[in-house]
């Protein structure tokens, strides 16, 4: 695993390289038919204990692989998205999983170091999706839609389906799920006219030192993939981040800075999602994040977090910018029906795109 | 090893350095002077500079005559020359009117850019984010907000022959870089002169620092992406009165900083300080300490080894530092109030306690727990917190290291074409195509097959396709690539080999 989540500084030398094409692209083996089979596997809810959640269901397409809530519904809830009600309600948002493979550290506070070890986190929690290797490898086996696919993507290692495999086709499923091509990506790479006169402006105040943004967001991930303070509030119990994994108490309230690709499509915002628009996240950065939103004394907010007095026509300029990282062009298909024949979360883009307007 | 082997491998460490100062001078010369066809745009008061920049070509130069430019200059180009043109003692002067945000911010590659007096400005002067092989020189940068001249995470990058004022953070301030020369600048009035913060390979010599909080500082800070700083060289720079009230925004890191430092390693490794003249810092001619120096450093980070390691401090002038003079009382003053009224505690002091409200000043003041450090000349300086360190050997010198830029291909952007190929593959193509498998396009395989070895073939349909194949939807087009990507990645597609189950990009 190790080198696959780095990005090389060396690399990202110029603005030309730095449009999603700029850094040495993991070594990924990718084999169409294990991510294929990733895909079916992370749209069926057959992987939960009572066959009612889906990794789908908290990274679903329609909320561009996030699920458009503050806080996600794991066991027992019904529905999708925003729309899901009466589970377990979860104490962070679902992060969206665009580019996931180059992260170094998963889940909000960045317990898992790759993958697969993230993979098992909802698939096992009693809150999420409840399973075990014992449950998901016999019902996999009794499975002869299974059997002939594991067989086809990982031949005779396939044969006998166990839960390792399982993991590693979602984990490469995952792996596939890359967004570099959005406008700004054309622009960066030789497009002067995919971004108007007002990205511009946008991007340059994204990156210059009044609002800093790209400090740790630059490009072309658009994360430095650390973790920082802000002091944003939390929805409700207290939430002390990184600290619960480290246990210094430096590190209360920092989360994993998130990629902003796609960022325009994964609202709402931050780790409990009580950001809801582009417009506010901006706006608590311009009120210098914690510092001027009254987060608690005892938390060390990043230096660089701080009063920005940006104008209104620069907020204006810098939301435009951000949406310009908007490429969904590698989003999975939506499978009309999986293997074991469970209803798969519905396919919600249409009907989402279209409630939207 | 044995001596001898040592002191050859050594050898040719340094013969190396010099060796690659040469390379890169050569490649530079290339670069700037050989570009026949190349153009020279010129700007003059009235005109917009962004404008010649938007239009310069690789190997073109900006020349931009005396006036003053109210601009916010983007530079993301490649391979350029942005000169200012001094006539009679007048420059060009980019004046952001305390408006702007900053004066120049460029990410592109291999550029130089020289002769501007820059001031007025939120931000920064000159600010650079991912920019190899690029020299600044012969900038005045005066009265901007954060940094005045801030290379960030750069590869090869020579700052020389600059002056910097009045800025509220550091002057100079080189961020996660690599291979880095600052020489022959003159900085003062600032809250930190020049500042090195997780960066490798740099050196820093003839620089007239003065006036400033504290002079010349290497730091590794908690939270960042690169996590050290180490092999920095120190030399032969003047470095006196540093005694500035330190008018850094509260809160910000470097206002915990105490005024009267000359030069000050935090949780720094491998530097070298050595034949500095290091006169009346009020506070430490030098001090070293670890990450629990500052009210806010103290690291977080598991990855950054919070103690300062194998530094040295050869040999170097000290004058009269941690003497007293009514402006340092009047900046102490101001530095406590600052401290007690923005709730930052007093900053430890080496021996553990706190320091006292008018601290005692010494030529070297020492603290945390590193390993490996040495003194030249324990017994001609004034000290404390140094019962750790040994005492170096006489031999020590970095005087054969002459600069600390590498080899200009770690600066360039990468340019391997089978790289690029494969990179744009794995970005763009491989969602569609796979080597054996029909996906959603056509297997590699066919495209090879039908193409064979015409590159040209397969980059004019991917500009503009056609749909060709019933029962496949049409390819958009990926024109918006350029010339050069896909040129690479239909040679890469074309020079592809099956290898079987381990999948297409391998």
């Amino acid at each position: 695993m190790k080198g696959l989540c780095v990005i090389n500084y060396q690399y990202i030398n110029s603005l030309e390289k730095n449009g999603g094409l700029g850094q040495t692209l993991p070594d990924v083996k990718l084999d169409p038919k294990v991510i294929d089979l990733g895909r079916y596997l992370f749209f069926d809810p057959t992987l939960s204990s009572d066959k009612q959640l889906s990794c789908a269901h908290c990274h679903h397409p329609a909320y561009s692989l996030s699920d458009g809530r503050k806080q996600s519904i794991g066991k027992d809830g019904t529905g999708y998205g925003p729309e899901r009600k009466n589970g377990v309600v979860l104490k962070r948002s679902a992060p969206s999983l665009w580019n996931v493979l180059y992260m170094k550290h998963l889940f909000w506070e960045g317990r898992a170091a790759n993958l697969e070890d993230q993979a098992e986190g909802p698939l096992y929690s009693p809150d999420e999706m409840g399973s075990s290797p014992t449950i998901i490898e016999s019902r996999l086996n009794e499975n002869p839609f299974y059997q002939k696919m594991f067989r086809q993507a990982y031949g005779l290692k396939g044969t006998k389906i166990s839960a390792e495999l399982v993991v590693d086709a979602i984990s490469s499923f995952e792996r596939s799920l890359v967004s570099f091509s959005s406008r700004f990506d054309k622009w960066s790479t030789g497009d002067k006219d995919a971004l108007s006169e007002e990205e511009l402006l946008g991007y340059n105040v994204f990156r210059s030192f009044v609002a800093r943004c790209a400090e740790c967001h630059p490009p072309p991930m658009f994360t430095n993939n650390v973790f920082a303070t802000i002091g944003v509030l939390d929805s409700g119990v207290r939430d002390y981040g990184r600290e619960t994994i480290t246990g210094q108490d430096l590190l209360r309230g920092s989360f994993r800075v998130p990629s902003l690709r796609n960022i325009a499509k994964t609202a709402p915002y931050m780790h409990a999602g009580n950001l809801e628009t582009l417009e506010e996240v901006v706006n608590f950065y311009n009120e210098g994040g914690g510092r001027g939103n009254g987060a608690p004394s005892d938390l060390r907010i990043h230096w660089h977090v701080r009063k920005m007095g940006l104008s209104q026509n620069e907020i204006t300029s810098l939301i435009s910018f951000l949406k310009t990282l908007t490429d969904e062009s590698s989003m999975p298909k939506f499978p009309k029906s999986v293997p074991s024949g469970l209803p798969v979360a519905l396919e919600l883009e249409s009907y989402h795109r279209s409630s939207k307007k | 090893m044995s001596f001898k082997k040592l002191f050859q491998s050594i050898l040719s460490l340094q013969n190396r350095k010099t060796y690659l100062h040469l390379w890169f001078v050569i490649f530079l010369t290339f670069v700037f002077t050989s570009q026949v066809f190349s153009r020279t745009v010129e700007v003059h008061e009235g005109e917009s500079i962004q404008k010649a920049i938007d239009s310069l070509e690789k190997g073109d130069t900006v020349k931009v005559f005396p006036g003053i430019y109210q601009e916010f200059l983007f530079v993301d180009k490649t391979h350029f020359t942005l000169s200012g043109v001094i006539v009679n003692g007048k420059w060009p002067v980019l004046d952001g009117e305390a408006k702007l945000n900053d004066g120049v911010i460029g990410s592109g590659a291999n550029f130089l850019i020289e002769n501007f007096h820059i001031k007025n400005y939120k931000a920064n002067g000159v600010m650079t984010q991912g920019a190899g092989n690029i020299i600044m020189r012969k900038l005045i940068v005066e009265n901007t907000g954060i940094y005045g001249i801030y290379p960030t995470m750069g590869t090869n990058v020579v700052v020389e022959d600059t002056v910097s004022l009045g800025i509220a953070d550091a002057a100079i301030y080189i961020g996660m870089c690599h291979n880095v020369d600052v020489r022959r600048n003159e900085v003062y009035g600032s809250v930190i002169g020049i500042e090195i913060e997780n960066s490798t390979n740099v050196l820093i010599e003839g620089n007239t620092v003065y006036d400033n909080s504290a002079g010349i500082v290497a730091f590794a800070l908690p939270g960042l992406p690169l996590k050290k700083v180490e092999n920095v060289i120190i030399r032969k720079n003047f470095i006196f009165d540093n005694n500035h009230r330190n008018f850094a925004e509260p809160g910000a890191l470097v206002a915990g900083v105490p005024p009267g430092i000359g030069i000050g390693v935090m949780a720094g490794d491998a530097v070298t300080i050595e034949g500095n003249i290091i006169r009346r810092n009020s506070f430490a001619g030098i001090g070293i300490g670890d990450n629990n120096l500052l009210p806010n450093s103290k690291s977080p980070d598991p990855d950054v080894e919070p103690n300062p390691d194998r530094n040295k401090v050869l040999e170097n002038v000290f004058i009269d530092n941690g003497s007293r003079k009514w402006n340092d009382f009047v900046s102490w003053i101001f530095y406590v109030i600052r401290v007690v009224f923005s709730g930052n505690p007093i900053p430890e002091s080496p021996n553990g306690g706190k320091v006292g409200i008018f601290p005692e000043g010494y030529d070297i003041v020492a603290s945390g727990k590193g390993k490996g450090n040495c003194l030249s000349s324990p017994d001609s300086v004034t000290k404390i917190g140094t019962s750790g360190y040994g005492i170096c050997s006489p031999k020590e010198s970095t005087e054969q290291i002459k600069t600390m830029i590498g080899d200009p291909k770690l600066g360039e952007a990468k340019s391997d074409a089978r790289e690029l190929g494969k990179q744009v593959f794995g970005a763009v193509c491989s969602g569609c195509h796979s080597m054996t498998l029909r996906t959603v396009g056509p297997p590699i395989k066919e495209i090879q097959d039908k193409y064979k070895k015409d590159v040209y073939g397969v980059v004019s349909f991917a500009s503009m396709p056609k749909k060709v194949r019933e029962g496949f939807i049409e390819m958009p087009s990926q024109k918006y690539l350029g010339n050069e990507k896909l040129t690479a990645v239909a040679n890469y597609i074309l020079n592809l080999k099956d290898e079987g189950s381990k999948g297409a990009a391998k």
